[in-house]
């Protein structure tokens, strides 16, 4: 299928390649369906949540274990349960940036990521409960500047849209 | 502002129709019980939040969505040392 998106051009997809948010993502609730395109093929540190049903609306995410490699959030388990996995280690997880001009500025939800079960395509994104995590980190806090952050995690490599 | 104390299975009502119960108390939070007209939003503060950042996030510009990338994937794969795929 194709969809016309207002920011990135036609992008072409197929019914797998949808993750569904069933009860959309917090402030779009009746945007359920989402493709995770990747800008680059070269490089996935940076991706697009594309909603299918209005294509001006999008999202720029990024694998928290990039730039935070303990990142461990803790689901309830209800929201495992929705999931349906029985642990967070079966997850995926994104989380939604806000790009500044400046973009050392920018900020990640870490408080508020997108959990996607990567067998299912299913997803929800949580409020992690009494986290030491913000909503409005500063990415640049997370960048390292010495060599020091190894573990690159390309487990979600199956959940990305390519681009064509 | 009002500060009251209230104890379990203790309630306030606020207006007419609006009654809030304590349900539980502990040191993991308290549970409270809301009955109100369904017409009126009742959200956790942190929710009104996370929409305000989605809000935010919304439709980034491209040309700062490709800085940021490069300047992303300059500085993992420098950390990386050269093991780029």
């Amino acid at each position: 299928m194709n969809l016309i998106t207002t920011d990135y051009g036609d992008i072409q997809y197929s019914n797998e390649d949808l993750i569904l948010f069933t009860d959309g993502i917090f402030g779009f609730p009746d945007l359920t369906q989402y493709l995770l395109i990747c800008l680059d093929e070269q490089d996935s540190s940076l991706l697009v949540l594309q909603s299918v049903q209005k294509p001006e609306i999008s999202f720029a995410v990024l694998n928290p274990l990039l730039l935070y490699p303990d990142y461990s959030p803790a689901l309830t388990p209800e929201e495992l349960v929705s999931l349906e996995v029985s642990d967070v280690g079966d997850l995926s997880y994104y989380v939604i940036c806000v790009i500044k001009q400046d973009f050392k500025e920018s900020t990640v939800n870490l408080k508020a990521p997108l959990a996607i079960n990567p067998q299912t395509l299913r997803g929800m994104q949580v409020i992690l409960e009494g986290s030491q995590y913000g909503f409005r980190q500063k990415m640049d806090d997370f960048l390292p500047d010495s060599d020091n952050s190894e573990n690159r995690s390309d487990a979600d490599a199956d959940t990305e849209t390519e681009k064509r | 502002m009002l500060i009251l104390r209230r104890k379990k299975d203790e309630s306030i009502l606020i207006g007419d129709n609006i009654r809030i119960t304590i349900v539980e108390c502990g040191s993991e939070g308290v549970r409270i019980a809301i009955d109100a007209p369904k017409q009126i939003s009742i959200l956790r503060e942190e929710l009104s939040k996370a929409e305000v950042v989605n809000k935010d996030a919304l439709a980034p510009q491209s040309e700062y969505l490709h800085t940021m990338r490069s300047f992303l994937s300059q500085r993992l794969h420098q950390n990386e040392g050269n093991e780029q795929k």
